[in-house]
């Protein structure tokens, strides 16, 4: 079978499996998790991990050789099966205009709510 | 924003600051980031900020007290995700080790290309919420048949229903290895047990790049030896190449 020796993983995981068992546990309510199933999600994590970096690396133009946040950020947004990452990855901004954002919306906010009190009164006096 | 004193974000994932001081965060506009609830989401004291009420220019150029990011930053903390009915991970138990981690990744792309550090910490949350994701819907699968337990044949499933079909085909074939090899430990091995019991199979920084297991059958003649290739390009039909091919003269004595 395989050896578990110093250096060799064995059944060639190199990922902890009692942690993603841990996680798999928190995930879902579910009663028992069968051992086959913690070694293939193993085996997918793996899988994942490999297409994500080598598609975030993609995005890099040729000049840079760094992996970085916005890569994964853009790689996350194009593809269809990677949406579920989008609040895990949002696209960063900055503070300005994220500020922005806020006033916007509670400028929204307050005209909406003034709408509303001044159809109540309407209604009211009709 | 709360006037005046201190910004909470709620929600909020990764953040960086920048050398040049431009505060660049990543935030969710879920609802109002009042931040008043006492939860700060990612941000512990550590990464609590100050934000200049007086708006525009001059807050843009805060840059964050982040506190040490020794360990990959993802240290104490409150949990990210309270999942409903289940007790919060501790901080360190939600994810999968960076340093595992970023090695995968480091071995997918060019030798001499480098990782940012907030790159590898975003990988290790996407790892996470993966795993959960397929989790979910492999256990939903699994009630809805009345079965208890989740098994191999669950989680692909799950694959392919969630877009990943192209993993499929891979996993399938590890799958036959690993039942394969547990088979053979089965049969009553006398090498130490890394099946059944031993779940905690421990990272390992100093491995070559290939993975190699070594079968060696109860007649200690059959040694079976996969070597493949550390990275399987998805998009692709699986690239496992086998060293030798399988061989089994009578596994069962």
């Amino acid at each position: 079978m395989a050896e578990k020796s110093g250096t060799k993983p064995a059944k060639g995981v190199v990922l902890p499996m009692a942690r993603i068992k841990t996680i798999m546990r928190s995930s879902a309510e579910i009663t028992n998790i069968g051992q086959e199933s913690v070694y293939l999600v193993a085996k997918a994590t793996e899988l994942f991990i490999q297409h994500l970096a080598t598609e975030a690396f993609k995005q890099d133009p040729e000049t840079t050789d760094t992996l970085a946040y916005g890569d994964l950020a853009e790689v996350v947004n194009d593809a269809d099966n990677l949406q579920f990452l989008a609040d895990v990855i949002p696209k960063k901004i900055v503070v300005r205009d994220y500020l922005r954002m806020v006033r916007q919306q509670e400028e929204e906010k307050e005209r909406a709510k003034q709408q509303s009190q001044q159809e109540e009164r309407e209604d009211t006096d009709s | 924003m709360d006037g005046g004193g201190e910004g909470q974000m709620d929600q909020g994932t990764d953040h960086t600051a920048d050398e040049s001081g431009t505060l660049s965060m990543a935030v969710h506009l879920e609802g109002t980031p009042q931040g008043g609830d006492g939860t700060q989401g990612l941000l512990t004291n550590d990464y609590s900020y100050v934000l200049d009420d007086s708006a525009t220019g001059a807050s843009a150029n805060d840059s964050i007290a982040s506190g040490g990011d020794e360990d990959g930053g993802h240290k104490d903390g409150d949990s990210l995700r309270e999942h409903v009915g289940v007790e919060p991970l501790q901080e360190q138990d939600r994810f999968l080790p960076i340093a595992n981690v970023s090695r995968i990744m480091k071995n997918s792309i060019p030798k001499m290309a480098k990782i940012a550090k907030d790159a590898k910490e975003c990988v290790q949350e996407c790892v996470s919420e993966f795993i959960s994701f397929i989790t979910s819907e492999a256990s939903d699968r699994c009630h809805q048949e009345k079965r208890k337990t989740i098994n191999g044949e669950d989680i692909l499933f799950a694959m392919s229903t969630l877009g990943f079909d192209s993993y499929v085909e891979p996993l399938k074939l590890y799958l036959q290895k690993y039942r394969e090899s547990m088979k053979g430990e089965k049969g009553g091995m006398n090498t130490s047990t890394t099946g059944a019991g031993d779940e905690s199979l421990a990272s390992d920084l100093g491995a070559d790049e290939s993975f190699t297991a070594n079968i060696i059958s109860t007649d200690g003649q059959t040694t079976m030896t996969y070597t493949y290739p550390t990275q399987v390009q998805v998009g692709r039909i699986p690239v496992l190449e086998m060293g030798q091919q399988l061989q089994f003269t009578g596994m069962s004595s």
